[in-house]
């Protein structure tokens, strides 16, 4: 679609699953494959009811999630924008693939809406207990991009942004939902085209002959051509070379471990995206993220009318962690709270970040319920 | 000669660093060659051929042969062919897995793919083990044998991969050996220029790490055995006494669509209806 | 006609068991004050096992500005169509809140303070379509709640409805609103009564309030 073209902004009561759907749809997926599990399902559903009507839209049901990671990998090596939702189990089961693509640079978009507990869990209760995996549950040292939305908005924008940044910086992007951001319906705009932007890769200029599907480049991110375009090169899960063959020589190994990871570093501040609510004079921070962020911001205006200097950062971007941001407002405020739905995994960067700086205090609820804002409220006014 | 030094020339890869990874007296080279010389009778354009391979000895072909090449995970390319098929139905798809990776950690994936009847030729390299990983018993070595991890022979019955595909749904399943080479070549050819899933079977020997453990003594006579064991189908179903023979040859031939065909059909349908299709 | 009325945060949910249709009356209660009337609106639901068969509710946050938190904290309607919802949920009201049961199937009430109409038995002999019970609980919610629309709350039955169950609908709206109109008071005055104020929400215990999700 082009940008020209003047369709109506349309207003919808959607779940945030749907708006996910939406989202994508927007940013230009038209490859869906997943396999189904709470609380993530809708996604899917709505994907196997539209992708049809998209131009060349394929949606596929597999026999597992390691499948259908597997299916999205091939769909993207063949050029298009492709997407899987899951939860946790599935998650896990994904984990070689989203690897896989990490090795080979294959943008993705992988949704997980986080349920509550370990193993089976809690099908139909939140949780924030995935983070941690989202960004190192992949073996071996990999660059990963994880997002986290809060509201049906914000579902949609971010799965529209994990899209363009996975083909941006040709790598798989994660994006966080817990099970409350996914079964809450609101009022959304839908954006027109045009009214956003889309990211593709790149493609490349030289001929073929001269293309090195992982060569050094001044962003780091080699361009990518669809299978089949006259592009012929090798994918492999092995450490390569520049041209994509296996290879051990320690050189040839750093150097394309190393790009990995400086493709990313280097635009850190393009990545981070955080939202500031009541941070410019706050001396109380909370730091929250997903459905959490919702309660928090209720909790800080509370705080506020109660005479508290409370203020808000909600993340957007989990990883890389928003270092920057975080660590200029630890040196500001007394006290920092970081409420999550587990025993404390974004805390633990916060921590790092700290280090002796101020007071970072931890709320952790595990019991498969929403924290709520006067649980927030309590520990900071 | 001069014939395969065109072949060789025209579709290995010269910038990939040679020599091949592969054993003296390893078939994996003959399956190779059977699907080079196969994309060269089809006259298939380079650009369109798409090899995926999964992790294993055979799996390494891929990194040799001048096609767009994928080197999947371990058991998954399958999964991997499946996307790059409906999403490019114009590429013509063609899977390389081992017997482990195909039958056991991709079992799974092989049996759906059947079902699915997806547009991919799969060609699974029976070796009887896991060459790779230094010898140890996969789902194909036979009752009896010796592996690494099998030391007092292997107590658990094989599969049949042919019957297992056939069960499974394939549009077409066929088995051949790397001794009879040209007969392979006719397999491969035939799998490849068919709608659907397509299974070849190759029978393979690995004298490094199955021969040796099983009184072979070397590779040729890995070979002999083939050439004893392998019987042509028609023949096979004749004889009295099957102890000791394995038919290979056309098993199952139907002429299901595929399935990025059925979905092309479906949304042919819709844009008809008026949607937004195509 | 009614005046579009600020909304601070007015919370409802609707309660009762599997089948009665009430993830549906919530979605649609939902969508038309959302894009029909232009309130924000935050709607969750009970979901998994208990979606099937037992315990079933729709809860929703309506108002004038952005919502934070989504869920329900303390209610101002409660719909109760079940006896154990309304055991289970009858706490949750604020002082203020509207408990609105269906008499035929919640026989005893905690409080003596409610609104009840036989939605139930309404549908059955009156609309001949058992399933347009929960429709004809909108149409008797929609007059009780007074920032609510009559004709924009139909406009929005109709959009979510397939054509050919339209006229059954349309029949059980009018009757639950016109049954509502001739029973009930209409409670504007207790809604727009002072609220319990914010801060007195912090010290609640709130654990208590969502261990039935
Ligand atoms: C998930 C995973 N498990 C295990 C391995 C180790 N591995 C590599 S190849 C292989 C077996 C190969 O056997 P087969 O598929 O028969 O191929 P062959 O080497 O015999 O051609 C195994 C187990 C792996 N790469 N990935
Ligand atoms: S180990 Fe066996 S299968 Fe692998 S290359 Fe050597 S002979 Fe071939
Ligand atoms: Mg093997």
């Amino acid at each position: 679609m082009s940008a020209m073209q003047r369709k109506k902004r349309t207003e919808a009561f959607l779940l945030g699953n749907e708006a996910v759907a939406e989202g994508a749809l927007l940013a230009g997926c038209t490859f869906f494959a997943g396999y189904p599990i709470t609380p993530s399902t809708e996604i899917m559903e709505v994907m196997a009811r539209r992708l049809p009507h998209v131009e060349n839209g394929v949606f596929l049901q597999m026999e597992d999630e390691i499948a259908s990671a597997g299916a999205i990998i091939g769909a993207s090596l063949a050029g298009r924008k492709a997407m899987t939702a899951t939860s946790g189990p599935g998650f896990s089961l994904m984990q070689e693939q989203i690897g896989y693509a990490c090795m080979t640079e294959t943008p993705l978009v992988i949704v997980n809406v986080m349920r509550g507990g370990s193993s089976t869990g809690l099908p139909t209760s939140p949780g924030q207990g995935d983070v941690q995996q989202a960004r190192w549950g992949a073996h071996g040292d990999h660059p990963i991009i994880v997002f986290s939305a809060s509201d049906v908005r914000e579902c949609l924008e971010m799965a529209i942004t994990a899209f363009n940044y996975a083909e941006k910086y040709r790598t798989p992007v994660i994006l966080l939902l817990d099970e409350i951001t996914a079964h809450t319906r609101e009022k959304i705009e839908i954006p027109r085209p045009g009214e956003f932007e889309v990211l593709s890769r790149l493609l490349p200029t030289m001929p073929p002959e001269w293309y090195k599907p992982y060569e050094e480049t001044v962003r780091g991110v080699p361009p990518m051509p669809p299978i089949g375009t006259g592009y012929r090169f090798h994918v492999t899960g092995l450490t390569h070379d520049p041209l994509g063959f296996p290879t051990s020589r320690p050189d040839e190994v750093k150097a394309v471990t190393e790009r990995m990871f400086r493709k990313i570093d280097r635009f850190f501040h393009d990545i981070q995206i955080v939202d500031h609510d009541l941070t410019e004079d706050c001396d109380t921070l909370v730091i929250a993220y997903g459905s959490v962020a919702r309660s928090a911001r209720l909790a800080v205006r509370q705080a506020r009318e109660a005479g508290v200097k409370a203020g808000l950062l909600s993340l957007k971007t989990l990883f890389p962690f928003p270092r920057p941001q975080v660590e200029k407002l630890l040196r500001t405020c007394k006290l920092v709270l970081v409420p999550e739905m587990n025993m404390g995994q974004i805390s633990r960067e916060v921590k790092r970040v700290n280090s002796g700086i101020t007071t970072i205090r931890t709320l952790n609820r595990v019991d498969g319920q929403i924290i709520t804002p006067s649980q927030i409220l309590k520990e900071i006014a | 000669m001069a014939e395969v030094t065109q072949l060789i020339h025209q579709y290995l890869r010269h910038n990939k660093k040679f020599p091949l990874v592969f054993c003296p007296g390893c078939g994996i080279g003959i399956v190779l060659g059977s699907l080079v010389r196969s994309v060269h009778a089809l006259d298939i354009p380079k650009d369109d051929m798409v090899v995926v391979a999964g992790i294993g000895c055979s799996g390494r072909i891929a990194a040799y042969v001048d096609f767009n090449t994928v080197h999947a995970t371990h058991g998954r390319a399958l999964t991997l062919a499946t996307g790059i098929k409906m999403a490019s139905p114009h590429l013509r798809v063609l899977t390389v897995m081992g017997d482990g990776d195909a039958l056991s950690i991709g079992g799974n994936h092989l049996i759906h793919a059947a079902r699915r009847n997806i547009g991919v030729t799969a060609l699974v390299v029976n070796n009887f083990i896991y060459g790779m990983t230094g010898g140890q018993c996969s789902p194909t070595t036979p009752f009896g044998s010796y592996t690494h991890t099998s030391p007092q022979g292997q107590m658990e019955k094989s599969f049949d991969v042919v019957e297992m595909a056939r069960a499974a749904g394939a549009n077409g399943v066929y088995r051949g050996s790397v001794f009879h080479a040209k007969a392979l070549d006719g397999l491969v050819q035939r799998a490849m220029s068919r709608p659907g899933f397509n299974l070849v079977e190759v029978m393979t020997p690995c004298f490094t790490q199955y021969g040796r453990g099983n009184r072979f003594r070397s590779p040729v006579e890995m070979f002999q055995w083939l050439k004893d064991t392998m019987t042509p189908r028609e023949v096979y179903e004749k004889l009295e006494d099957k102890t000791g023979k394995l038919p290979m040859g056309v098993f199952v031939e139907h002429d299901e669509p595929g399935l990025e065909q059925r979905h092309a059909a479906m949304r042919q349908a819709l844009a008809d209806k008026g949607g937004a299709g195509s | 006609m009614k005046e579009q009325i600020t909304l601070d945060r007015f919370e409802i949910r609707l309660s009762g068991l599997g089948g009665q249709g009430i993830l549906t009356l919530g979605k649609l209660l939902g969508h038309a004050l959302a894009l029909g009337h232009g309130y924000q609106v935050t709607q969750t639901q009970s979901y998994g096992p208990e979606a099937r068969g037992g315990a079933s509710r729709a809860d929703l946050v309506v108002s004038s500005h952005p919502i934070s938190y989504p869920k329900t904290e303390r209610l101002d309607l409660l719909v109760a169509l079940s006896q154990e919802a309304c055991n289970s949920y009858h706490h949750l009201l604020k002082k203020s809140g509207v408990l609105l049961v269906d008499t035929g199937l919640v026989k005893q009430t905690p409080t003596n303070v409610f609104l009840g109409l036989p939605f139930t038995d309404l549908a059955l002999t009156r609309v001949k379509v058992p399933q347009a019970m929960n429709t004809v609980v909108l149409g008797a919610v929609t007059f009780l709640m007074p920032f609510a629309k009559r004709d924009v709350m139909r406009k929005s039955l109709l959009a979510n409805l397939p054509e050919k169950i339209h006229k059954a609908n349309l029949k059980a709206f009018s009757l639950g609103y016109d049954q509502a109109r001739r029973l009930l008071t209409q409670p504007i005055a207790l809604w727009t009564g002072e609220d319990e104020d914010t801060a007195k929400r912090g010290d609640m215990n709130l654990t208590d309030i969502m261990v039935e999700d």
